[in-house]
């Protein structure tokens, strides 16, 4: 089981767009898939059509006892199945910045599903920290949606900075730039720069397009209601670059 | 048809039931369904229904464009294991299956070749129920009612539910939504459902058994007839080979009409025996070169096995040479079995059974079937405790196998006995029985074999190809087989003298006599 998330200190950088496209097309290509919406937003929950549990549901009263596997829902697409952001914060007892849990809570969490998935996509709310430990410790691959602006990549480069002098096990970090409008000069140089600047960086970028912000209102992945779309195209693109990365991490 | 992995499977028998259980599925959800897609599917099976029986299912489906069908097994613990794309064509024997397949096959099928058993086509639609999101809760598959290839009835429809993951309260209620509307749980493979409606009944027993209150002139011929229908039943599997069984089989269905035809032939109008018995005989005595050779190329594996060193490769040549004759062997049988002067036999044989197996209900018809048995029954084992109790160790093995022979007769006519007011009795002397003749076989069977391989080994080196490495490892094989025959002599006393014991306290025809008060 590899485990990617997509991660990133700002909010509405393209986190929860791309781990909800990335996760529908590893599971096209055939691996058994779940997307963990880390987010109490649920902003990813929303986009799959699941429905929040209703607040001071019957679950209170088996509080505790429950594991992960109990709130996994399956998607309306095959092999990609969901665990809503709602069950993970009440009954996981979930606190991603590690002051009262162990750093390795997820990881923990996630053991007893290795033989049931081969991939996990986490999708991470903005951190209040510049990094969640218990992500990174987690992950195979820390995938960081960069809008191109000076002040997203000087964040980006401390990130690396911090997870290079993380001690034990550490991710494979791929910054990719999101929301590349090619109508703005400051974009178009960034975006051809970042990537022979930055060996992390890579070259898939995702395009700013209305189709993407549409996922909103049709509550599903951009490839299943516009495969024709070039955002279908750069996400595939983007995912075959992760698939790749992940087969080359231990 | 789409499988329904995880799901529950409903049909209705009813045409109307599937239908109704969609509008009213459509009641408590919105429901979206795709386009129909055709399909076309064999259900695969050995002619003895081995899958079957053991709770398996394996079916072809065919690909939309003639490019090999998937393989898809339904094992007992609902397991369901895919392969393909396949293109091998039937029958086939399970060593020529696809690899993930044979692990799960070969135990239950052993020798068996799969055949397909069933071939149907029809239409089927998937479809989901939506919650008020407008997310799938429930995965469905609408079967419509499929047609049999080569047959008249159809397939039932119906409908395949398959709760998504979390959502088990929502399949719950489709469930009770699908039941009220008429419709049943089914095997997911529909593999009992498609038996049925080919008009195949996998579970009509196949054991002959004569009908105790029936003259016994018309019990017997129906008998007889029902020897006959095995037999021609296993014609054409042994003429093209499909399986060493079918030989098998065929001979069973000639040794039993052979035995029925010496124990009970009397009651037989006797110009009819007098025909019968010897073309039964020459019957038997086509089948068993080839059979002789089966057995030997079987056991062969586990003979070498215990030379000491692995020395598999000394016996090839042998392997070989047996492969030769057999394949020899197996053309005289298959020309023997096409031949025309079979097909005048298997006619008038069943014309005559026929005619005799009729009963028009008028008392007066001679004895009962029961009332002949259980007379023959009595001889029999009084037959088999006379001769068994002269055996020593110092007679000659002749004895043994004849003694051999009047146990068959016996078991044979405890067999075609229905059960009896207190079967237990019949059961205890059959398991003692068939120890006997277990000992037996062995004793007789290792020294058939020692002689083959001895007039073999003469052959081999009067040929080419045989080295003294292949004779000596011959020899070794043979030595272990005179031991098996000098174990179950030493066997013999202990095991006839409980079998004399246990059936004189039930005796045989007490046990069986339940039939004829
Ligand atoms: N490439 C893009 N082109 C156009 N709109 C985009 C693009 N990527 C994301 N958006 C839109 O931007 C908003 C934020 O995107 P998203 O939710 O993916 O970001 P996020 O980083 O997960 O945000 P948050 O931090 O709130 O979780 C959404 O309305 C989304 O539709
Ligand atoms: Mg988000």
């Amino acid at each position: 089981m590899k485990v990617v998330a997509t991660y990133n200190i700002k909010g509405g950088v393209g986190k929860t767009s791309a781990a909800v496209n990335i996760a529908y097309f590893a599971a096209r290509d055939g691996l058994r898939t779940l997307l963990w919406d880390l987010d109490p937003q649920g902003s990813a929950t929303y986009l799959l059509r699941v429905k929040p549990k209703v607040k001071g549901g019957g679950d209170a009263l088996v509080r505790g006892k429950r594991t992960l596997g109990d709130g996994i829902k399956g998607t309306d697409f095959d092999g990609l199945d969901l665990m809503p952001a709602d069950f993970s914060y009440r009954n996981l007892d979930l606190d991603l910045d590690g002051t009262k849990r162990p750093t390795d809570r997820i990881r923990r969490l996630l053991a007893p599903l290795r033989k049931e998935y081969d991939l996990v996509v986490l999708d991470c709310p903005p951190s209040v920290s510049l990094v969640s430990e218990n992500v990174v410790h987690a992950t195979d691959v820390l995938l960081v949606p960069l809008i191109p602006a000076m002040l997203s990549v000087r964040t980006y480069d401390q990130l690396i900075d911090f997870v290079d002098t993380m001690p034990g096990r550490k991710p494979q970090v791929l910054g990719f730039l999101s929301m590349v409008d090619s109508r703005k000069k400051a974009h178009r140089e960034l975006a051809a720069r970042l990537p022979s600047d930055h060996a992390s960086v890579v070259a898939e970028a995702i395009p700013s397009r209305v189709v993407i912000e549409q996922m909103a209102e049709e509550r599903a992945p951009v490839p299943a209601f516009a495969p024709a779309s070039s955002a279908t195209a750069a996400y595939e693109a983007l995912w075959g670059r992760v698939r790749s990365s992940l087969t080359g991490t231990g | 048809m789409k499988g329904v992995d995880g799901g529950q499977f409903w049909s209705g028998l009813e045409p109307s039931a599937v239908p109704a259980a969609l509008t009213a599925l459509a009641v408590d959800h919105a429901v979206a369904m795709d386009r129909p897609v055709a399909w076309r599917r064999t259900w695969l099976d050995s002619i003895d229904l081995r899958l079957y029986r053991s709770g398996m299912a394996l079916t072809a489906v065919e690909g939309a464009d003639g490019d090999g069908s998937v393989l898809e097994l339904s094992c007992p613990d609902g397991v369901t294991v895919r392969a393909g794309p396949d293109m091998l064509g039937w029958p086939r024997v399970p060593a020529r299956l696809p690899d993930g397949l044979r692990p799960h096959l070969e135990p239950v099928l052993g020798v068996r070749a799969l055949l397909p058993m069933v071939e149907a086509s029809g239409t089927s639609v998937t479809g989901r129920l939506l919650d008020d999101e407008g997310k799938t809760v429930v995965r469905l598959v609408h079967e419509r009612p499929a047609t049999i290839t080569g047959g008249r009835e159809q397939l039932p429809g119906g409908l395949g539910l398959v709760p998504l993951r979390g959502y088990d309260a929502a399949g719950e209620r489709a469930a009770r939504i699908a039941h009220r509307a008429g419709l049943v749980p089914d095997t997911p493979s529909r593999y009992p459902a498609a038996l049925r409606a080919a008009g195949i009944d996998p579970d009509a027993s196949s054991r002959a058994v004569m009908e105790p209150g029936l003259p016994a002139r018309a019990a017997v011929a129906r008998v007889l007839l029902s020897f006959l229908g095995q037999l021609e039943a296993a014609v054409d599997g042994t003429v093209s080979d499909v399986d060493i069984e079918f030989l098998h089989d065929l001979r069973v269905a000639v040794r039993r009409s052979r035995s029925a035809v010496k124990l009970l032939g009397d009651v037989l109008p006797p110009g009819l025996v007098a025909w019968a018995a010897p073309q039964l005989r020459l019957l038997g005595e086509l089948t068993t070169p080839a059979r002789d050779l089966d057995v030997l190329l079987q056991e062969l594996p586990s003979l070498t096995a215990g030379l000491t060193g692995d020395r598999r490769e000394d016996v090839e040549p042998l392997v070989l040479h047996l492969a030769g004759l057999r394949a020899d062997e197996q053309r005289r049988l298959a020309a023997g079995l096409r031949s025309p002067r079979f097909e005048r036999f298997r006619a008038r044989w069943r014309a005559s059974l026929l005619a005799l197996a009729t009963w028009d209900g008028q008392p007066g018809a001679g004895p009962t079937a029961a009332e002949v048995v259980v007379e023959r029954l009595d001889r029999a084992h009084r037959r088999v405790l006379r001769r068994g109790s002269r055996i020593t160790d110092a007679s000659p093995a002749q004895d043994l196998h004849d003694l051999r022979k009047r146990t068959k007769e016996l078991r044979y006519l405890l067999e075609v006995l229905p059960t009896t007011t207190d079967p237990a009795d019949a059961r205890v002397v059959i398991k003692e029985l068939k120890a006997v003749q277990d000992v037996l076989g062995t004793f007789q069977d290792s020294e058939t074999q020692r002689d083959t391989l001895h007039s073999l080994a003469t052959e081999l080196m009067s040929g080419d190809g045989a080295s003294a490495r292949t004779i000596f490892a011959m020899g070794e094989i043979a030595a272990r087989l005179q031991e098996d025959q000098d174990t179950s002599r030493g066997e013999f006393a202990a095991v006839f003298e409980r079998f004399s014991r246990r059936s004189a306290q039930r005796p045989t025809a007490r046990a069986t006599a339940g039939v004829a008060r």
